[in-house]
């Protein structure tokens, strides 16, 4: 099966999935070169099949072992990238009833079958391309992705047409009677060429005409009167008349009958080439339609070569690892989620790869305001799904196992234009995906879920769902949380992420919050206006992007939530911070110890 | 010459403007001189009433060797003996639109791109694979943001003037001819320099963007002059209180003004002498005609 033909697949993955990943950033740079391969690209197609998905690495693979071995030959290399890029799309053959058409007597044109003269050149221009990248493979690679040519025959008809192997036309060459009538229309032509050349210089030397190539022109109005009437005595050649304006008339060279005769000549002749080109087109065409399953074969593996190659150079470009599935549970060893890591040299920070290893079915992960809980879901989801679109993905090692579906819950996954509340989304979402898992191998990030009710409520809500799919092996369900009063169950993940720098923050608390500290305590002295953007990047280079096991709420550290230093470093007024931090009696933010009256 | 090398762009203010008169009578003139071309319109007529008057249109001589766009659907009625180069992407109304050269003297019907991409796509395919060094392109009404979507390509603009329109013809030639002398953005550096505030936009400058502007912005730098939507009243507002640059340039190649009872002398004298002298062409089919239009003036 191609790739293209998999629509089922893109099932897999629902457009929210896709969107949360930020994937869409980095699809834009697979460059496929065929039509084809443009096909399967634009579907976003993201499989089920491990069979599938697995063959697709083995074809990059295949490629990337081409390259080690014939990559110095850099001009073979861009041939090969040349001619896969002249490859057209071809003519459907779906509407050609291809058993009818072989049994139609020869010149009985126009039924089902026959090509048209560009449908034509569509299959030469293809076969040359196609020929092309086939002698610029090696024998392993033409094996691995079936690129065989076996229509020698049929390509050698198609170049009889044309000036070169990438055009066409029905040629003489094609039929001895099409090369007599052809030159006759040039005899008659230069005739008729002749004549003209004769009245146009009987119109210059008797009226001072000069129609150079043109058939009419536009002369004033008395003179236009004088050569109509000398005209139509008929001593001095002919000339029509007629006005155009208030000040000028149209003239136009009148044929003679040897002319006349010459020009049904040639339209009769025109008519004869017409039916001898069209028999000759529904010749070829039967040649063609008896091809079809080798141009199928062809456009499959110019479909597969064309996918492994554009997936090779995004694997180079990147430096990406094959995933491994393995049945179970995720794993990701220095994972580098693409789209944050540009944002990151945009932003000049410092991005922090990705390390976690899931082997339960549910995963909770707490963890700070800006503290990166949302970018571990999306990065998850974005190797996973890359895995899953047949990719190479940014980490040293990846493992994992193939959804059958890849879901998110949360902010912008779509369900408020049904006239929904977010939580009213978020029901409705989770009911799906129970009904889901009970048939499917589920992967599903839920990013806050619940946050919009009452803490006591969603705690208990999220304890009750996180309980049930804990029994789901099949699965991976992620959900990223504030709600810290979760019971704890067996076959879960407790994570959090390592939050905000406490010793950095306090660095830069006491240096009078003109500079930034670090994590090294280094401080870097910045203007007191400061713009959003460089505040974000303070907190950035002040936040440990880490992955920590959650212990369970039992000491200080594990309830802080850093809100309130967040907002201050954002820039929120301090008496109103000041007063947050009264409000939280009780709860051990220390915030006094960082502002020394 | 004029049209010889490069991409002449040539449009006009309405049905009938001489366009197309224009149009073939450039290729005609590039034949005479010995010189290939390419030719190419802009769409296809698919409506049933209006096939018969575009096909007659759009019929065009060509000479071996001479490259245009069809449609597979026009093939057939051919007479040139064309040898298909390239097919462009998508379908009109009439089958695929394919690039041919013609292989002996003969006629076709001329059709080409409505989408501006597919257009580039064309011309940049034509002249990069070397089939033609100079293209016509026969374009689309009032499509002067065609003129932009092709690179470096050189304008020309076609109109009809006759007793009832002189004055609105001549004041489309004038407003025209604002746009086209409008600043380049390097122009009015010191401008910019001397602290006046600059507003940049991106897209079409219209009338109600231009109302909600602030009234201390002082420069208005757009892409290309085909940017600008706006009439001529305000048009001239704007450049009265503002500074307008553009920050690319499109070339102009020159007017065509195909006269119908009204005497040449008069509409120069309405033109005025800078207007007057940028009209290359006063009717291809006179019998100087097509010389007047090969001589390079502009």
């Amino acid at each position: 099966m191609r790739e293209s033909d998999s629509v089922a697949e893109n099932k897999v993955c629902s457009p929210g999935a896709w969107l949360f990943s930020r994937l869409e950033e980095l699809w834009a740079e697979l460059q496929p070169l065929t039509p084809f391969g443009r096909d399967v690209i634009a579907k976003r197609i993201v499989h089920s099949d491990q069979e599938m998905i697995l063959s697709s690495y083995d074809d990059i693979n295949a490629y990337e072992s081409f390259i080690r071995v014939h990559g110095s030959d850099k001009a073979r290399i861009d041939r090969l990238a040349w001619h896969l890029g002249r490859i057209p799309r071809l003519p459907s053959f779906a509407d050609s009833d291809i058993a009818g058409a072989m049994d139609t007597e020869v010149g009985d044109v126009g039924m089902g079958g026959d090509f048209n003269v560009v449908e034509l050149f569509l299959f030469k221009k293809f076969l040359s391309n196609y020929k092309a990248c086939h002698d610029l493979l090696d024998d392993a690679l033409r094996e691995r992705f079936g690129f065989s040519f076996e229509s020698e025959p049929l390509s050698a008809l198609l170049e009889k047409g044309g000036s070169d192997s990438e055009t066409f036309q029905i040629s003489e060459r094609y039929d001895g009677e099409l090369r007599r009538i052809r030159s006759d229309i040039g005899r008659i032509g230069e005739e008729l060429e002749k004549a003209k050349r004769v009245l146009a210089e009987s119109a210059r030397d008797t009226w001072g005409l000069d129609f150079t190539g043109r058939d009419f022109l536009t002369v004033p109005i008395e003179k236009a009167v004088a050569i109509a009437s000398e005209s139509n005595c008929g001593t001095r050649g002919r000339i029509a008349v007629e006005p155009y304006d208030d000040f000028s008339c149209l003239v136009r060279i009148l044929p003679d009958s040897a002319y006349l005769a010459l020009e049904f000549r040639r339209e009769a002749l025109r008519d004869e080439e017409s039916c001898a080109e069209n028999s000759i087109a529904s010749k070829i065409s039967k040649i063609v339609q008896r091809s079809r399953t080798d141009f199928e074969r062809y456009m499959r593996a110019a479909e597969r070569l064309d996918l492994a190659r554009c997936r090779y150079l995004l694997k180079k470009k990147y430096d990406l690892c094959r995933p491994e599935f393995l049945g179970r549970g995720i794993s990701i060893k220095s994972g580098r989620f693409l789209p944050l890591l540009q944002d990151c040299n945009d932003m000049r920070t410092t991005y922090v790869p990705i390390e976690i290893d899931l082997r339960h079915p549910v995963t909770v992960l707490f963890g700070s305001n800006m503290g990166g809980k949302t970018v571990v879901l999306q990065s998850l989801l974005f190797f996973q799904i890359m895995a899953q679109s047949c990719l190479n993905v940014p980490a040293k090692a990846f493992s994992s196992q193939v959804f059958d579906a890849i879901e998110y819950v949360g902010e912008g996954a779509g369900g408020e234009s049904r006239g929904l509340s977010s939580f009213g989304h978020e029901i409705h979402f989770l009911s799906k995906i129970l009904r889901m898992s009970m048939t499917k191998s589920c992967l599903v990030a839920f990013d806050e879920f619940a946050h919009t009710t009452g803490s006591e409520e969603a705690e208990a809500l999220l304890a009750a769902v996180i309980h049930h799919f804990s029994g789901m092996d099949r699965c991976a369900i992620l959900f990223a949380t504030h709600f810290r009063g979760i019971a704890r169950h067996n076959n879960v993940h407790w994570l959090k992420m390592a939050g905000l720098d406490i010793e950095a923050a306090r660095i830069w608390f006491s240096a009078g919050k003109s500079g930034i500290a670090d994590a090294s305590g280094k401080a870097e002295f910045l203007e007191t206006s400061q713009s959003l953007e460089e505040r974000i990047r303070r907190i950035n280079k002040m936040m440990r992007y880490e992955i920590l096991e959650d212990k369970g709420g039992g000491g200080d550290i594990e309830d802080r939530s850093d809100a309130l230093e967040i907002a201050s470093l954002l820039g929120l007024d301090k008496n109103i911070v000041d007063e947050a931090v009264s409000n939280l009696s009780g709860r051990r933010l220390m915030y006094r110890e960082k502002y020394p009256e | 010459m004029n049209f010889l090398n490069g991409i002449n762009l040539v449009t006009g203010p309405g049905r009938a403007c001489g366009k197309t008169a224009f149009a073939q009578a450039a290729a005609l003139s590039l034949r005479n001189a010995g010189k290939g071309f390419a030719i190419l319109s802009i769409g296809v007529e698919g409506s049933v009433a209006g096939r018969e008057a575009a096909r007659s249109d759009s019929i065009v001589s060509l000479a071996s060797g001479e490259v245009f766009i069809t449609a597979s659907g026009f093939l057939g009625a051919a007479t040139c003996l064309p040898e298909i180069l390239d097919v462009l992407p998508g379908e009109s109304a009439f089958g695929q639109l394919a690039i041919a050269r013609a292989s002996r003297f003969g006629k076709a019907i001329l059709a080409g791109p409505e989408r501006n991409e597919y257009l580039r796509w064309a011309v940049e395919r034509i002249v990069g694979e070397g089939w033609a060094t100079t293209v016509i392109v026969d374009g689309a009404l009032n499509r002067i943001t065609q003129a932009a979507s092709l690179r470096s390509a050189r304008l020309f603009y076609a109109l009809r003037v006759d007793a009832s329109n002189k004055r609105s013809m001549a004041g489309k030639l004038r407003y025209l001819h604002r746009l086209i002398s409008l600043p380049l953005l390097g122009d009015i550096e010191m401008d910019i320099r001397t602290g006046k505030p600059v507003s940049r936009i991106k897209g079409p400058l219209t009338a109600s963007l231009l109302g909600g502007m602030a009234s201390d912005v002082k420069v208005i730098v757009v892409e290309d002059f085909s940017k600008i939507f706006l009439d001529e009243r305000d048009l001239t507002d704007l450049m009265k209180k503002r500074v307008l640059a553009v920050a690319s340039s499109v070339e102009f190649g020159g007017f065509s003004v195909a006269l119908r009872s009204v005497k040449r002398g008069e509409f120069e004298t309405i033109l005025g002498d800078e207007l007057k002298n940028l009209v290359i062409s006063w009717d291809a089919y006179t019998e100087t005609g097509i010389k007047e239009m090969g001589d390079a003036r502009i």
